[in-house]
């Protein structure tokens, strides 16, 4: 990742390793400290970016491979009431339900990506859109499985102990960088090669022998199972799950906080989701300017920033070597 | 090592080849020539399982390529340098050709890398320079590079000419018969340039709205009279 963030012709090459170690030192003090020196509201609006950082990485890698999809945010939703009604409803233990609403989602990606990757492009962005709408639709439906318009309350969280926001933070962390370094290893990977050939062009990637239909429905599998097991993790957190939460304006919201944040890279979705969860949680007094501000500040990003908010750091430590060569000299 | 049989190629209701036969021998190398919509790039599309195949068959070492999806054909043993010298623009020449490489076991990926730089010292001197910054010339011997990575027993070549300076066009015939002699893959190339194809290769197929019009060793193409009239520009 942060591979990504470095601009090519800074001279400190000797100090970069243990540089990078120093920051990743700090940043993870930061955030292992963070509930400790914050309020229980601010250590609540941490804990969902933490939570959504995990779905808003499982869209990245399908962005990664050239393709939106609009039915995300109902994977989550596929996760969160499978491991909501396996709790409630027959009493498994909460890892069981875990491990299923991340292979619910998986499974049905498995099931579906076959057929809706054959689509491309805006085809497959509509696609998407309309089997999210129906999943949503078979939540708001299905009464007695699901609750209905008013979803499921009362949730349990998965322990007893994790009542408790600030324990729940830690495990909202633990789960973010364990789906982030996931996220980072596949992507340096030779299979992340393979994507990053697919997303530059499909033809020149199969001309070079990558089955690349094979690749798109492993990482749409990939993506989604990522969002089954955000799902899971923010049902018990909030400990409501209702359709509401999985239409496809949340799944818009994944791709604008990766196009906030930066599609480029995966640092992009992870700053994007600070802004676009975070900021909302601030602007409460002021709800009804709140979509006037959003809408103002995506505007200004794709206009100015291409490469998203990433973008803005890169220029800024370019700016900064440069500033310090030509002092040097 | 690859025989075509009787096969015809349509677009829709178009036809863009017509029952056509040929075959190629290992090591050798084949010009298919003729006018721009003679059927040149879709014949190799065809072989590469992106134009569909109407009739008959194309099999490659005894096996047999109509159905397979593009990935599997590299996987068989050709290599691919499409049309308009394509490559991946945003990122580096080295990756370009790791790209390439895809399907070889993973060991054997460095030493493949280092004899294709060798093959192509420019492409060496510009190793980590986005693709896209190359000059045409440089951006054509990377998607040759490209195709080579894979150790291809034939290697198609689209238009490898198309739009460079006369120097490069002479150069890079005289790669691609450099590494030909080292490795001995077979190659056929679609070319509008007739005289350099015929230059390079031991035999040309001359096409014209679909159809093979000639076929021959390159010399005695050269010298007919109606080929040099029609396609080679010379009297």
């Amino acid at each position: 990742m942060a591979l990504l963030l470095d601009s090519d012709d800074a001279p400190s090459a000797r100090w970069r390793p243990l540089a990078r170690w120093a920051a990743w030192a700090a940043a993870a003090a930061a955030l292992l400290a963070f509930p400790l020196a914050a309020g229980g509201f601010l250590t609540h609006t941490a804990t969902l970016v933490l939570l959504t950082v995990i779905g808003a990485a499982g869209f990245h890698l399908i962005l990664r491979v050239g393709l939106v999809s609009l039915g995300h945010a109902a994977f989550a939703g596929i996760g969160g009431y499978t491991s909501v009604i396996l709790m409630m409803t027959f009493g498994l233990p909460w890892i069981v339900c875990f491990v299923a609403g991340g292979v619910s989602a998986a499974a049905l990606a498995l099931l579906v990506g076959p057929i809706v990757l054959r689509l491309k492009g805006v085809y497959f962005v509509l696609i998407t859109f309309t089997f999210g709408e129906i999943l949503r639709l078979i939540f708001n439906d299905w009464q007695s499985m699901t609750g209905g318009a008013n979803g499921i309350s009362h949730i349990p969280p998965p322990w007893p102990a994790l009542m408790d926001t600030r324990a729940y933070y830690y495990l909202a962390l633990f789960a973010a960088g364990a789906a982030i370094l996931f996220c980072a290893r596949l992507l340096a990977s030779d299979f992340g090669r393979k994507m990053d050939a697919i997303r530059e062009s499909e033809s020149l990637a199969e001309a070079n022998g990558i089955p690349v239909f094979a690749v798109k429905v492993i990482v749409f599998a990939i993506g989604c199972t990522l969002a089954g097991l955000q799902g899971s993790l923010q049902a018990h957190f909030i400990r409501l799950i209702s359709p509401l939460a999985y239409s496809f304006q949340e799944s818009l919201n994944f791709l604008v906080m990766n196009v906030v944040g930066g599609s480029n890279s995966l640092v992009g979705p992870i700053v994007g989701t600070v802004f676009l969860v975070a900021l909302p949680e601030f602007l409460r007094g002021w709800v009804e300017y709140q979509f006037i501000i959003y809408g103002v500040i995506l505007v200004v990003v794709m206009a100015a920033l291409p490469g998203g908010l990433v973008e803005l750091w890169q220029r800024a430590c370019r700016w900064i070597t440069s500033l310090s060569t030509r002092s040097g000299r | 090592m690859l025989d075509f049989n009787g096969v015809s190629i349509s677009y829709g209701a178009v036809r863009a080849v017509s029952e056509l036969s040929f075959a190629i021998e290992p090591g050798e190398t084949v010009a298919l020539i003729g006018a721009n919509g003679a059927g040149k790039s879709s014949i190799l599309k065809a072989i590469m399982g992106i134009a569909p195949i109407r009739h008959g068959s194309i099999v490659f070492e005894n096996g047999k390529l109509d159905g397979l999806r593009t990935f599997q054909v590299v996987r068989r043993g050709i290599g691919y340098s499409p049309e308009g010298r394509r490559v991946f623009a945003a990122t580096s020449v080295i990756e370009n050709l790791h790209a390439g490489g895809h399907i070889l076991p993973r060991p054997q990926v460095p030493a493949r890398l280092a004899q294709v730089l060798d093959y192509f010292p420019r492409l060496r001197e510009r190793a980590h320079q986005a693709s896209g910054s190359l000059s045409g010339g440089e951006q054509q011997m990377l998607a040759i590079g490209r195709a080579l990575m894979s150790r291809p027993r034939l290697l198609l070549l689209d238009e490898p000419t198309l739009g460079l300076a006369p120097v490069m066009v002479q150069h890079i015939g005289e790669v691609i018969r450099t590494v030909q002699a080292a490795e001995g893959f077979a190659v056929l190339v679609a070319e509008q340039n007739a005289v350099w194809a015929l230059k390079l290769a031991g035999r040309g197929i001359v096409l014209e709205v679909g159809h093979k019009k000639f076929q021959g060793r390159s010399q005695e193409l050269a010298q007919d009279p109606v080929v040099r009239a029609a396609y080679l520009g010379t009297d």
